[in-house]
C-alpha cells in the first residue's frame, strides 16, 4: 500500500501497513509534531511508514477493530524495549553510545524523558517544560544545587544539564559530552585552565571536583568546603598551612589575610597551574 | 496530499513568538551579584523566535536579550542533505560593581600605584598595608586613592556548524566555534605574608576550535570518525604590578645569604619595587577519535570508541625575578642556575588516550548483562625543569625547591553488571566494578577500587515508581612514599584524600505515587559516607558524609492547571585533623599536643514551588514561581592545640557562615486575540548572606579594602534585593 504523502511500505510487508491517512482517521489530531514530521528527511517517520514507523504494521489493529493488543503501545512498553524502538533510528552521534549506558542499564528508556505526542519542554520532545525540571525528577539533590549560593548560569538559562552531559551515553565519566577525563570536560569550556603548565597542581590534573562541586556550592567558587579549610585537608605541612585560622586571627593578626577575601589564594593565586620559573608554590 | 494537510493542520508551517517590550528595576545592596549571569538593566525587552517548516526545509530563527551583555542569537536550517546552525551567545560574570582598588592601569597588564604614596610607605611616612590590629583605627593611605570600578568579565561565544547527508548512510559534519573572553576577574597578587593583595587581574583571550566528522551507519550499526582542533590564545604574555609597601627594590647592601636582598623579604614585604606573574598560558590540543557500534542477534549490541588528544603548550617563561636586586652577578654567584633559565619556553606536553567497549545484552527477556572495559590514559610528557634554585615573591633566592613534577595518569575500569527480570516490571541488578589508577609523582603509585552494587527498579505497578540502589567502594592504594609527602613539608601521617584508602557507603532511594490521575508524590533519600583509613592515615580529610531527603508533589486539578512542590534539606559533615607545628627537628613536629581537629557541619533547605494555570482562565496564562534556600555552615575547632591556645585567650570560634536565597518570579499573559497579548512580568530576588570572609567598613556593607596583612578590591559576599518588571506585547503573528 502506499498512503497519500507516498510512503511506502518495505516490500513484503506492504499488506500489513494500513497507511498514516487510516491511522488518522480514529486517532485524529495525533501526527507526531516536529522532527518526525519532517517528510523531507528521508530518515523521519514522515518519510517512511508514518505512524507505523514507530508503532509497527497496523492492520492486525484495524481489524480487530481497534484491538489495543495488536499495536505496539510505546507508552506503556518497559524502558528498554521502548528504547529499542527508539534507537532503530536514533542510534548515531550522540546517540551512538546508548547502549549499556547509566539510564540504558537502569531501565531509564526513551520514553521516560521523551514523549512524542504530548511533550511539554520547548525542545527535544521533553515531558517537562525544562532539562533541569526533568532531570530533577530523578536527580533532585543534584538541581537543587542550582539555587546554591555559587553556582553555574543553569538557574540563569545560560547552560543546561546538557550543556556538560550526554545522558544518552558518552565516552567520558558521568555521561560527560566532552572529553575523556573530568578534567578535559571541565576544560572545553574553561581553556585557560587545560595547560599543560611548567608547573602542575597534583588533583588539578587528577580531576577539578577534587575541590570543586560543578553543581552549584555555598562556598565560593563552588568550592567542596570552604578556604582556607579545604587546602587544609591537604596541606598538613609546615608553619602557616596547619594554623589554626579562627576567629581570633581573624580579628588580630596579618594571618587573617588567611581567612577573608581569596584565602590561600590571595598568595597562591595559581593554583590551576604555573608557568613561571618560580611556580613550584603556585606563587607566580 | 492529505496526509500533509493533516500534518499541517496540527503543525503550522510557520509559528512563533514576538515579544517587545520594557523591563525596569531596582537594586539594594550588591548588584552585582543579583546580576552575576544576567544583564538587567533598565530598557527595551525584546525575545524573538520563528519556525518556518515546509515540504523542502525546516528553518529557526531566535533572539533573547536582544541588546545586553547576556542577548544570545540562533538560527537553524534542515533540508533533506543539508543542516546548518549558528548561534551568538553572551554570558557575563559580574564579581562587583562596588569594588575598589588603588592600582591603576584596570583592564591592561601592567598595574601601577602611586608613586608618592608608595614612597611615603617606604620612609615610614604613611601607612600602606596594615599588619597589625592596632593599625586597623587608621585608613591606609591607599584607601583614600582607591577608585571604584566594575569588576566583571564577559564570555562571547560564536559557533557555526554545516552537515551534509552524502546519502542515508553517510554524514559529515564540520563545525567552527570562536570563545572570547574580555574583562577582569580577581586575583591574589602578593609579596609577603603580610602583603597579600587582590588586584583585578586583566583578561582577554580567545579559544578557536574546529571539528571535521564523518560517520556511516545503517540499521546493523554505525561507524564515525572526526578530528578536533583547539587553539587558545591569551592577549597578555604576563601580569605586572606595584608593591603597595615599596616604591623602590629593597637591598641591604650585604653580600649573599644576607643579601642584598632582604633574607625575611618573603615575610616582611621587603621585596621588589614591583612583581611579575605568569598568566594563561597559549595552547594547543588535537584530537582524532572513532566510535563504533554494532548491533547483534538476541538484543545485544556492542560500541566503544577511541580516541588520542594531543595537547601542548610552549608560550615563553618569564624571567626568575622583577627584582633587579636579585637580578645581578652577586646574587648569581651565590644562585648560578638563577643566572639564566635553563630554556626560554614551556615545553609542556600531553597525550591522553582514551579506549572503551561495551557490551550490551539482553537476550531474553528475565536476564540481562552489561560489560564494560575501558583506558584511560594522560602521560605527561613535559620537560623536566630544574627550579632548586629559585625566587620566592620576587623577593629572596633560595634553594629549597626542586624539579617540577608532570603528573601522568593511567587509569582501567571494568565494570560488569547483571540483571535479572522479576515479577512484574521489576529489575534486580548486581554489579561489581574494578578501577585501578596508576599515578607518577603522587604518594600513592597505584590506587585500586573494588565497586560492588546492587539496585532495584520497579514500575511494576502503573501507580508506583521504586528506585532504590546501594553502592560500597571500597579504595587502597599501593607502592605509598612517605617521600613524596615530606617532600612539600608534610607530615608524614598525612594522607591525601584524593588518592587515600577509604570505604565509601551510598545509597539512595527515590519513590514516585501516582496517587490519583490528578496528583503524584514522589520521595527520595541519599546517604553517603567516605572513611578515609589505612596504615599510617593520621591527618587530612578523616571522613565525610553527605545525607538528602526530598519530598515533592504535584496536583493537576484540571488539565489547565498544575501545581508543584518540592521541599529538600541535605547535610554535610566533615572532619579533618592537622596539626600546628613548624618542621623537624622544630620539637612541635611530632608534638601530639599540637594536634586540632576541624568539624564542618553545614545544613541546607530547599525549597521550590510553582503554579501553572493555563488558559483557565479565558485567554489568560498565568505562571507562578518561588524557589528558596538556605545554608547554616559551621567550622568546630577541637583538640589538644585548640585547649591550650584557649587557655591563654588566643582560640575564639569562628561565626556561622549563613546566607538565604529566594526568588518569587509571577508571568501574566492575556490575550486580546488569537495572536496579539500584553504580558506582564514581576521578578523578586533576595539574598541574605553573612560570611566572615567578607570584611566591611564598620557599621556598612561596603568593602574595605585594607585590612590585616592585605590591599584587596572589596569583592565579598552581600547581601541584596532586587525588584524587576516588565511589560511585553507578545504578538504571535502566524
Amino acid at each position: 500500500s502506499t498512503d497519500s504523502a507516498g510512503v511506502k511500505a518495505p516490500p513484503g510487508q506492504q499488506a500489513e501497513y494500513v497507511g498514516q491517512d487510516t491511522c488518522l482517521g480514529c486517532h485524529e489530531g495525533k501526527v507526531a509534531p516536529g522532527a518526525h514530521a519532517r517528510a523531507f528527511n528521508p530518515n523521519s517517520p514522515a518519510a517512511t511508514q508514518g505512524c507505523e514507523s514507530c508503532h509497527g504494521p497496523g492492520k492486525a489493529h484495524v481489524d480487530g477493530g481497534g484491538d489495543a493488543t495488536q499495536i505496539k503501545r510505546i507508552g506503556r512498553l518497559p524502558g528498554s524495549e521502548a528504547s529499542e524502538l527508539c534507537t532503530a533510528c536514533h542510534d548515531r552521534r550522540k546517540h551512538a553510545l546508548w547502549a549499556g549506558s547509566q539510564h540504558d542499564s537502569r531501565n531509564v528508556g526513551c520514553t521516560s524523558c521523551h514523549s512524542v505526542h504530548s511533550a511539554k519542554g520547548a525542545t527535544a520532545q521533553l515531558k517537562a517544560k525544562s532539562e533541569s525540571e526533568l532531570c530533577a525528577s530523578c536527580h533532585r539533590p543534584i538541581v537543587n544545587k542550582q539555587n546554591r549560593f555559587n553556582h553555574m548560569p543553569v538557574r540563569d538559562g545560560k547552560l543546561s544539564c546538557s550543556s556538560c552531559h550526554n545522558v544518552h551515553g558518552s565516552a567520558n565519566t558521568k555521561l560527560l559530552k566532552a572529553g575523556t577525563t573530568v578534567d578535559e570536560s571541565c576544560t572545553s569550556c574553561h581553556q585557560e585552565k587545560r595547560g599543560p603548565y611548567l608547573w602542575e597542581h597534583a588533583p588539578v590534573s587528577d580531576a577539578c571536583v577534587t575541590c570543586h562541586d560543578p553543581h552549584g556550592s555555598n562556598n565560593d567558587r563552588m568550592l567542596v568546603a570552604k578556604q582556607p579549610f579545604l587546602c587544609q585537608r591537604c596541606h598538613v605541612t609546615s608553619r602557616h598551612p596547619p594554623t589554626v585560622y579562627d576567629n581570633y586571627l581573624l580579628k588580630t593578626s596579618q594571618n587573617a589575610n588567611k581567612i577573608y577575601g581569596r584565602s590561600c589564594v590571595v598568595c597562591h593565586q595559581l593554583v590551576h597551574g604555573s608557568n613561571s620559573p618560580n611556580g613550584k608554590a603556585f606563587l607566580r | 496530499a492529505a496526509a500533509q494537510e493533516q500534518t499541517s493542520a496540527s503543525a503550522p508551517a510557520q509559528t512563533g513568538v514576538f515579544e517587545i517590550g520594557f523591563r525596569g528595576g531596582s537594586v539594594t545592596g550588591d548588584e552585582a551579584r543579583f546580576e552575576r549571569y544576567r544583564d538587567l538593566r533598565n530598557g527595551a525587552n525584546i525575545n524573538l523566535n520563528f519556525t518556518k517548516q515546509t515540504d523542502g526545509y525546516w528553518f529557526n530563527a531566535e533572539a533573547s536579550n536582544a541588546g545586553y551583555r547576556d542577548q544570545r542569537y540562533a538560527v537553524g536550517y534542515k533540508s533533506d542533505t543539508l543542516t546548518f546552525s549558528a548561534f551568538w551567545d553572551s554570558i557575563p560574570l559580574n564579581y562587583g560593581y562596588n569594588t575598589l582598588t588603588p592600582w591603576t592601569g584596570v583592564g591592561t597588564a601592567k598595574l601601577t600605584l602611586d608613586t608618592a604614596a608608595r614612597t611615603a610607605v617606604q620612609n615610614g611616612q604613611a601607612l600602606g598595608v596594615p599588619y597589625l590590629a592596632t593599625q586597623l583605627g587608621t585608613a591606609s593611605i591607599y584607601r583614600g586613592l582607591a577608585q571604584r570600578f566594575d569588576l566583571e568579565h564577559r564570555r562571547d561565544t560564536l559557533g557555526v556548524g554545516f552537515g551534509y547527508s552524502v546519502n542515508r548512510e553517510l554524514a559529515l559534519d564540520i563545525a567552527f566555534q570562536s570563545v572570547a573572553k574580555a574583562g577582569t576577574q580577581p586575583w591574589g597578587a602578593s609579596y609577603a605574608f603580610r602583603n597579600a593583595n587582590e588586584v583585578p587581574l586583566p583578561i582577554d583571550h580567545r579559544t578557536n576550535e574546529l571539528s571535521v566528522a564523518a560517520e556511516w551507519a545503517n540499521q546493523k550499526g554505525m561507524f564515525r570518525a572526526a578530528w578536533e582542533y583547539s587553539a587558545f590564545s591569551n592577549a597578555f604574555d604576563a601580569f605586572e604590578w606595584d608593591n603597595p609597601s615599596r616604591v623602590t627594590d629593597f637591598s641591604n647592601g650585604r653580600t649573599p645569604p644576607l643579601g642584598p636582598y632582604d633574607p625575611s623579604g618573603y615575610s616582611n614585604g621587603n621585596g621588589p619595587a614591583f612583581g611579575r606573574q605568569s598568566v594563561f598560558p597559549d595552547s594547543t590540543s588535537n584530537t582524532v577519535s572513532f566510535l563504533g557500534m554494532v548491533k547483534l542477534p538476541r538484543r545485544t549490541v556492542v560500541n566503544g570508541g577511541f580516541s588520542v588528544t594531543d595537547m601542548s603548550q610552549n608560550d615563553t617563561l618569564i624571567p626568575w625575578s622583577s627584582n633587579a636586586v636579585i637580578n645581578q652577578p652577586l646574587v648569581w654567584a651565590a644562585f648560578p642556575e638563577l643566572a639564566a633559565l635553563e630554556r626560554s619556553t614551556a615545553e609542556a606536553k600531553v597525550r591522553g588516550m582514551n579506549g572503551q567497549v561495551n557490551l550490551s545484552s539482553r537476550p531474553t527477556s528475565t536476564v540481562g548483562l552489561n560489560l564494560k572495559y575501558r583506558h584511560n590514559n594522560h602521560s605527561n610528557f613535559t620537560r623536566p625543569f630544574n627550579a632548586t634554585e629559585y625566587v620566592r615573591f620576587d623577593a629572596v633566592p633560595e634553594e629549597t625547591g626542586s624539579e617540577n613534577h608532570p603528573y601522568s595518569i593511567a587509569r582501567d575500569t571494568f565494570d560488569a553488571t547483571a540483571s535479572f527480570n522479576l515479577v512484574g516490571m521489576t529489575t534486580l541488578r548486581v554489579g561489581y566494578g574494578y578501577d585501578s589508577f596508576n599515578r607518577t609523582s603522587r604518594a600513592h603509585n597505584d590506587m585500586t577500587d573494588n565497586i560492588f552494587r546492587v539496585t532495584l527498579d520497579t514500575m511494576g505497578n502503573q501507580r508506583l515508581t521504586l528506585r532504590a540502589g546501594y553502592e560500597y567502594n571500597k579504595r587502597k592504594g599501593d607502592g605509598f612514599s612517605v617521600h613524596a609527602v615530606e617532600e612539600g613539608g608534610g607530615q608524614p601521617g598525612l594522607r591525601y584524600y584524593d588518592e587515600a584508602d577509604r570505604n565509601r557507603s551510598r545509597f539512595s532511594l527515590l519513590a514516585t505515587l501516582l496517587a490519583s490521575d490528578t496528583a503524584d508524590i514522589t520521595a527520595q533519600v541519599a546517604y553517603g559516607q567516605d572513611k578515609y583509613q589505612g596504615p599510617g592515615l593520621e591527618f587530612g580529610l578523616r571522613d565525610a558524609k553527605t545525607v538528602t531527603y526530598n519530598l515533592g508533589f504535584n496536583l493537576y486539578p484540571m488539565d489547565t492547571v498544575i501545581v508543584g512542590v518540592n521541599y529538600g534539606r541535605d547535610t554535610f559533615n566533615s572532619m579533618q585533623k592537622s596539626r600546628n607545628a613548624n618542621p623537624a627537628p622544630d620539637p612541635s613536629w611530632t608534638d601530639p599536643n599540637r594536634d586540632w581537629y576541624l568539624d564542618n557541619d553545614e545544613t541546607v533547605n530547599n525549597v521550590d514551588i510553582f503554579v501553572d494555570v493555563l488558559k483557565a482562565i479565558q485567554k489568560t496564562d498565568l505562571r507562578f514561581a518561588y524557589s528558596f534556600s538556605d545554608s547554616d555552615n559551621a567550622f568546630l575547632h577541637s583538640g589538644p592545640r585548640i585547649d591550650t591556645l584557649r587557655a591563654i585567650g588566643q582560640s575564639e570560634a569562628l561565626p556561622n557562615v549563613t546566607n538565604r536565597w529566594q526568588q518569587a518570579r509571577i508571568d501574566l499573559r492575556i490575550y486580546a486575540t488569537d495572536r496579539v497579548g500584553v504580558g506582564v512580568e514581576y521578578w523578586y530576588e533576595k539574598l541574605d548572606i553573612t560570611d566572615f570572609a567578607t570584611v566591611n567598613l564598620d557599621g556598612t556593607n561596603q568593602p574595605r579594602i585594607d585590612y590585616l596583612g592585605g590591599l584587596t578590591t572589596g569583592y565579598g559576599n552581600r547581601p541584596y534585593k532586587g525588584n524587576t518588571f516588565f511589560v511585553r506585547l507578545i504578538v504571535t503573528p502566524f
